[in-house]
């Protein structure tokens, strides 16, 4: 029930703190019902992009108990096709697939497809962890408008590949997970003025980070430039948190990267996976290498155009998308909002708004900008990889760029809230409008 | 109108990852033949494009014919189209009787045109994506491996409201049966508590709207924003089955 609804103050009203926490229940048990029934009707090993390859490495940790060694790639494997691996999957970060490949081997059947729907099921139940934790953030981020928290969870809940990742097994969901678990312990962090307790919170989700795909590491800088905008002038501060966050990360983490280099002499990867993948033979030359602009890239590829039509719904060239509408809709939602933050940015950096979390913000957008920008480059001097999904890990920080930036035009209070509070129905509808025309008739053949 | 519309159960339909195309008829015959995937099939949607002329027209009669050679009229109907359409969906309906399952059918479009000026476009996919039937040109294989666009419904087993259920399970449980999911128990209750939450968020939206709107506690506000939203809710999980300008064929 909206506090003062029934009076007659001129005062805007909001929704009070109770039906804020149900609205975003309500929606959180909503996607993660809507991504078990997705997961259950995506035919095994094909439920996304490469599905049955990453579950195969989990197969392969349940049969044996020891993580899969990367042994290079069979002749020709890249040979004629589009794209070249960037990272081996075995030696890529994915930390989760430990206690999912126990699982299986626990409890599992001799039937694979049934051990890819128990896989299936933890990615499902990443997403409440991931809206939950995307709800503190954005509720600490917009404490003036109770509404902002609960409409940015429903976007995350209703915009399809954002749903789709968390419904085939991959290591995409793990890497969004803790990355959200991230954004969330730094904007508490930041806000608290990295006291002790948030300081070892923020350590303890950037180990987590780090256990995970590289998409998500781009927090890192985040982290580095938030603790040294609220420290500039306190440099032994910055030292000593920044020491604190090295040791907790490197105490959870380092191990991962110690192994790659005594396994592979290699911590990270990408060099012996180049090198793998160009012994395979007839590998694709990666754009920049043959020579290619990055604007001719661009137009060869239609990487922008491609990106963003995944980013929403889709993966593949063809596969799973919306209609052309649809794409209008968001690419006209993402203008006003640009439009939007473009003046609000403005407008506070000319009012001087200091102990404000504008910093926060930016930084944000620098995070998820920058991941754009490392996939760019990464799709142009590697992989020639075209997927929108690759920015997930800073989806949390998209959605709050573009509540704020939407904010600009009107304060989400009273009739306006109320008008916002509405489209939340209408947007879930729309989800499950596109399991039913879209996700359903993919399994027919 | 979505109401009063006769509820038919998607059986069989083409993934959208193929982009379908469209193929000229002129004054001629195209059809797809295809098995009857299910007992009780009612209906069978195709999609075309007309550019005409005005006071010019194109006919086209579509016959359903059951066997393999010879094949036998079991139902059909005609159609006058005297405009031009930049897409039309025609939902051929039929007795659910007439067939029975795994028979092979075959769909059959004879269109003759007014006049050279008259343009009648069907959708096909140049893939052979359908694996138990063909695109058929004069009656007869013309081009290995390709497909008409179309759609599979049957008879709801249940009477209207269940039928919309029905309508909504029906294919999510086949799909989980196809994948090897969970028995047809678990998809019905996952979802009807989500589609029970769905309607309470939207009754819980147009409480809190309504109270905000009108400052007080006024029920007609909040019953009519409940209803705005579940109609707009229906109609975009409708989809294309939203009965507004929709082309019907009975065929007898």
């Amino acid at each position: 029930m909206p506090r003062g609804a029934a009076s007659n103050s001129r005062q805007p009203v909001d929704i009070s703190a109770a039906t804020q926490r149900r609205f975003v229940v309500a929606i959180i048990v909503f996607a993660t019902l809507h991504a078990l029934l997705w997961s259950f009707v995506r035919h095994p090993a094909s439920g996304g992009p490469d599905e049955g390859p990453y579950f195969a490495i989990v197969s392969t940790m349940a049969a044996h108990g020891a993580i899969p060694e990367f042994t290079g790639y069979s002749p020709s494997e890249f040979a004629g096709g589009p794209v070249r691996a960037q990272v081996a999957r075995e030696i890529t970060p994915n930390f989760l697939a430990i206690p999912i490949a126990f699982v299986i081997g626990s409890i599992g059947s001799s039937d694979p497809d049934l051990n890819i729907h128990i896989a299936r099921v933890f990615m499902v139940l990443l997403y409440p962890i991931t809206l939950w934790l995307s709800f503190l953030t954005l509720r600490r981020l917009f404490s003036d408008a109770r509404i902002a928290p609960v409409w940015g969870v429903a976007v995350m809940a209703a915009v399809p590949m954002f749903t789709l990742v968390h419904t085939y097994y991959t290591n995409d969901a793990p890497a969004i997970a803790a990355s959200a678990f991230a954004t969330y312990a730094l904007v508490r962090a930041s806000q608290s003025g990295f006291d002790r307790k948030d300081t070892y919170i923020l350590g303890i989700s950037l180990g987590l980070v780090a256990l995970h795909k590289y998409t998500g590491f781009l927090v890192f800088p985040a982290t580095a430039a938030v603790v040294i905008w609220q420290f500039s002038r306190r440099p032994w501060r910055v030292i000593r948190i920044g020491l604190t966050l090295i040791f907790i990360t490197g105490a959870i983490s380092a191990w991962w990267y110690l192994r790659n280099f005594f396994v592979y002499g290699d911590p990270i990867g990408v060099a012996v996976t180049q090198a793998a993948v160009d012994a395979s033979g007839g590998a694709p030359i990666p754009p920049r290498a043959q020579g290619l602009s990055p604007v001719a890239f661009v137009q060869e590829t239609n990487w922008i155009g491609e990106n963003f039509a995944t980013y929403w719904a889709g993966y593949g060239l063809n596969k799973l998308k919306l209609p052309g509408f649809a794409y209008l809709a968001f690419s006209s939602i993402i203008v006003s909002a640009a439009i939007g933050g473009v003046i609000r940015l403005v407008t506070a950096i000319r009012r001087r708004q200091t102990g404000t979390d504008i910093h926060l913000y930016v930084i944000l957008a620098a995070m998820h900008f920058g991941l754009w920008l490392l996939s760019f480059w990464s799709s142009y001097t590697v992989d020639v990889a075209l997927s929108g999904r690759y920015v997930f890990p800073t989806f949390l920080a998209f959605v709050a760029i573009l509540v704020f930036s939407l904010q600009s035009y009107v304060a989400w209070r009273g009739r306006v809230a109320a008008g916002v509070l509405l489209t939340i129905p209408i947007m879930l509808a729309a989800s499950g409008a596109y399991f039913f025309h879209t996700i359903l008739p993919d399994v027919n053949v | 109108m979505l109401i009063v519309q006769p509820v038919h159960v998607l059986v069989f339909e083409l993934p959208h990852k193929y982009i379908p195309k469209y193929t000229q008829a002129s004054s001629g015959v195209k059809g797809q033949t295809m098995l009857a995937p299910t007992q009780k099939l009612s209906r069978i949607d195709v999609w075309g494009r007309t550019q005409i002329e005005p006071g010019n027209r194109v006919l086209v009669t579509f016959q359903l014919r059951r066997g393999i050679e010879p094949r036998y009229e079991i139902a059909s109907g005609t159609v006058i189209f005297n405009r031009s359409y930049s897409e039309w969906q025609a939902r051929l309906t039929f007795d659910p009787d007439i067939a029975s399952v795994h028979e092979e059918l075959y769909i059959r479009l004879e269109s003759v045109l007014g006049s050279d000026s008259a343009h009648l476009h069907y959708a096909y996919f140049d893939q052979d994506i359908y694996p138990d039937g063909d695109l058929l040109e004069l009656d007869q294989v013309e081009v290995q491996g390709q497909d008409l666009r179309f759609k599979l419904y049957r008879d709801p087993t249940l009477p209207k409201p269940l039928a919309w259920a029905e309508a909504v399970v029906s294919p999510a449980i086949a799909a989980a049966s196809k994948s090897g999911g969970p028995p047809a128990w678990v998809i019905m209750t996952v979802m009807a508590i989500t589609g029970g939450l769905g309607a309470a968020l939207i009754i819980a939206a147009s409480v809190v709207a309504a109270q905000v709107f009108s400052k007080t506690h006024r029920v007609q506000t909040m019953l009519a924003t409940a209803l705005v939203l579940t109609a707009i809710a229906a109609a975009i999980f409708a989809g294309a089955e939203a009965p507004i300008g929709k082309l019907w064929v009975p065929l007898s």
